[in-house]
């Protein structure tokens, strides 16, 4: 069950906007890339079985010579597709469609549906007038096994081989006389230029919020996308389509916005592309961790009983949970260049309400890499610990002496 | 740098002289109840033992690492045998070797210490870690086997595919976690403690090359094939890329084994070509 608490915007403003006391720090201004959930929910979720019960902090030293970067968005860049066929329409023979000589064919049976083994002699491949059987039209036909020594086992029954010399790019039609039940048919084609990607424009969302996927087509051969769709499915199977439309730029752009009680987690992102002339297909899949907005930080205050460098940041907690709190420390070197010094992580079981977690930065390193104040706290996160998707995150978001 | 590294680090146990040094062998996926034998060979860790003081002071864990990494069968139990190691041999610095998958697990130890309250004190006997071809940026053969679990027209599972650690393997999940939950990769805060990668580039799998034989010569044929997914530099299971992904290089297989040899993805966990050796030398 999910309900939605409206926190009184105005108290957390007043917080937000300036010290009430001395010790009392102010969070600097959202930048653009942050992520700050406007709207708490109070999802009522027990506690994870196993989860730690014990507060715990840690705090190490940094390079000051590294430069940290937020990562940029993962780009998928897909030469594969998948399509789905009956097993009677596989024993008449399917029309597939490559672009580069060399492609890996994978025939997999659909989850509790029967089907009889295959074998790499019942392939049957015609293109052109000619029929090539077996190993005249395949060569590596132990893929699937070969997979399955690394660890990465493909479904049982699955066959799976390389088209052999013989079998030209373009238009094929592939038969298994003793196909049954229904099969996912997956083509992927290493020497093939025409690739699909898919990127987003940021790499996280938190419920209630909106990002954008992008997906384009790079085509040597001057193909253009006629169609793609698009779905996003949740960590326990729930699924919102995405609606892709084509921009100016020839790219396709599609909202993605997880509901407000969306489940927290890694969401997998898939587009389905298909030229415009009908000879390309190509799918591509993305991962976004979308966090719930069950908690949020509203400000830091010195802690009075450890060093300079000791910060308790402040939560406004909606939901039950254990939460983490990260940050790296800045601090002034020689030369006044802020640089970095320090990580320190906070973490405690807290229920709804205001709570604060310390972030010990250990004093220690300034002092032996010679740095000192001004300090910034920047890249500060705070994630719930029970499904681990940033819900808050700050390039910047404490400036003190 | 690595040299340098060890030289401070050697100088702090020479002053403290009461060093307890201990080493750690953590599989990779898999679920694992005989891993001395069945993953890593008692040969490989009987040579690496060698190079400890006291040659009794060696743990080969055990875990469910089909499970997510920070699930409690995986990096919870690494955290237990861990910590019963530390304890029942008084270990105060601590190597760990890890291969594969193995590398993500601890990963997850050293960039959440406050995840589980065992691991603040792990973190602190670890001197290094080594890590053998670790799957820090994913693989892509891990895409291929779980892709299809979603298609357009029919929202659900069809494959029924299980293995969470596979699922963590796909790259574009690798590349979340390494954003969002793990140190160590390029642009984001280094790890606590040093994590040391030794990168497979190649895949040698000819009949009548007896190195191709090492580690199991049909396993290094398959390898040649899954190459067709992977980059022209890899083990045959992961790209250069991925296994230099997090951390820093130690050294790349052809420029430290024996007769310039590359590490398969199998080879890297077997005393192949030498790599035991240096190995045995660094504990």
């Amino acid at each position: 069950m999910t309900t939605m608490l409206k926190l009184p915007l105005v108290a957390v403003l007043a917080l937000a906007a300036g010290p009430a006391f001395a010790n009392e720090i102010a969070l600097l201004p959202a930048a653009d890339g942050d992520q700050v959930p406007s709207t708490l929910v109070a999802a009522k979720r027990a506690l994870a079985d196993g989860i730690e019960r014990a507060p715990v902090e840690f705090s190490w030293a940094l390079d000051p010579a590294a430069k940290l970067d937020a990562p940029a968005p993962y780009v998928a860049d897909s030469r594969e597709f998948w399509t789905e066929v009956e097993g009677a329409a596989l024993a008449k023979g399917v029309t597939l469609r490559t672009t580069a000589s060399g492609a890996v064919v994978r025939l997999s049976p659909r989850a509790g549906v029967a089907a009889p083994e295959l074998a790499a002699d019942d392939v049957v491949v015609r293109q052109g007038g000619r029929t090539l059987r077996g190993a005249d039209a395949i060569v590596d036909a132990d893929v699937a096994l070969e997979f399955k020594s690394l660890g990465m086992a493909m479904p049982e029954r699955t066959l799976a081989f390389r088209l052999g010399a013989g079998v030209d790019a373009g238009a094929f039609e592939l038969s298994i006389a003793k196909a049954r039940g229904a099969y996912l048919v997956h083509v992927f084609e290493p020497a093939s230029a025409e690739r699909l990607t898919l990127t987003s424009d940021r790499a996280t969302a938190v419920a209630g919020g909106t990002i954008e996927l992008v997906a384009a087509l790079e085509s040597p051969a001057g193909r253009t996308l006629g169609r793609v769709g698009g779905l996003a499915t949740s960590p326990s199977g729930d699924a919102i389509e995405l609606a892709f439309a084509r921009g100016s730029d020839g790219a396709w752009r599609a909202p993605f916005a997880p509901p407000a009680n969306a489940t927290p987690g890694l969401w997998d992102v898939h587009a389905f592309a298909a030229s415009a002339d009908g000879e390309l297909a190509r799918d591509a899949t993305v991962a976004i961790a979308v966090g719930a907005p069950t908690a949020r930080i509203v400000g830091a205050s010195r802690n009075g009983k450890g060093a300079a460098t000791a910060l308790d940041v402040t939560l406004e907690v909606a939901a039950a949970g254990r939460y983490n709190v990260s940050a790296v420390l800045y601090a002034t070197d020689a030369s006044g260049a802020l640089v970095p010094a320090a990580i320190a992580h906070s973490a405690a079981v807290l229920g709804a309400g205001r709570h604060a977690l310390t972030l010990a930065f250990a004093p220690e390193t300034l002092a032996s890499a010679g740095l000192g104040t001004p300090y910034e706290v920047r890249e500060l996160a705070l994630t719930n610990q029970g499904d681990l998707a940033p819900i808050e995150k700050r390039a910047r978001a404490f400036a003190f002496e | 740098m690595r040299n340098i590294i060890l030289g401070l680090v050697m100088g702090l146990a020479a002053s403290a002289s009461f060093a307890n040094t201990g080493v750690a062998f953590v599989h990779g996926t898999g679920r694992q109840t005989d891993a001395l034998n069945v993953y890593w060979t008692s040969a490989m860790v009987n040579s690496v033992r060698q190079g400890l003081p006291n040659q009794a002071n060696y743990v080969v864990v055990n875990c469910d690492f089909e499970q997510y990494m920070w699930h409690s069968a995986a990096a919870g139990c690494l955290a237990g045998q861990l910590t019963s190691f530390i304890a029942s041999k008084t270990i105060t610095d601590l190597v760990i070797i890890t291969h594969s998958n193995g590398g993500n697990v601890v990963r997850w130890i050293m960039s959440n210490p406050t995840f589980d309250s065992r691991y603040p004190s792990i973190i602190a006997k670890i001197r290094w870690v080594n890590a053998l071809a670790p799957s820090s940026a994913g693989t892509p053969l891990a895409n291929a086997v779980i892709a299809g679990n979603v298609f357009e027209s029919s929202v659900g599972w069809l494959l029924g595919y299980k293995s969470d650690a596979v699922r963590q393997q796909q790259t574009s999940w690798m590349a979340q976690y390494n954003a969002q939950n793990l140190y160590g990769t390029a642009g984001r805060p280094a790890l606590p403690k040093g994590f040391w990668t030794v990168v497979g580039t190649d895949v040698d799998s000819a009949i009548w090359d007896g190195d191709s034989y090492c580690g199991g010569y049909f396993e290094n044929v398959g390898l040649e094939t899954t190459q067709l997914w992977l980059n022209a530099c890899s083990d045959g299971f992961l790209d250069c890329s991925s296994q230099s992904a997090a951390g820093r290089v130690w050294f790349q297989d052809k420029s430290r084994m024996a007769g310039q040899e590359p590490l398969s993805h199998n080879q890297s966990r077997r005393p192949c070509f030498g790599l035991d050796v240096i190995l045995r030398d660094d504990v």
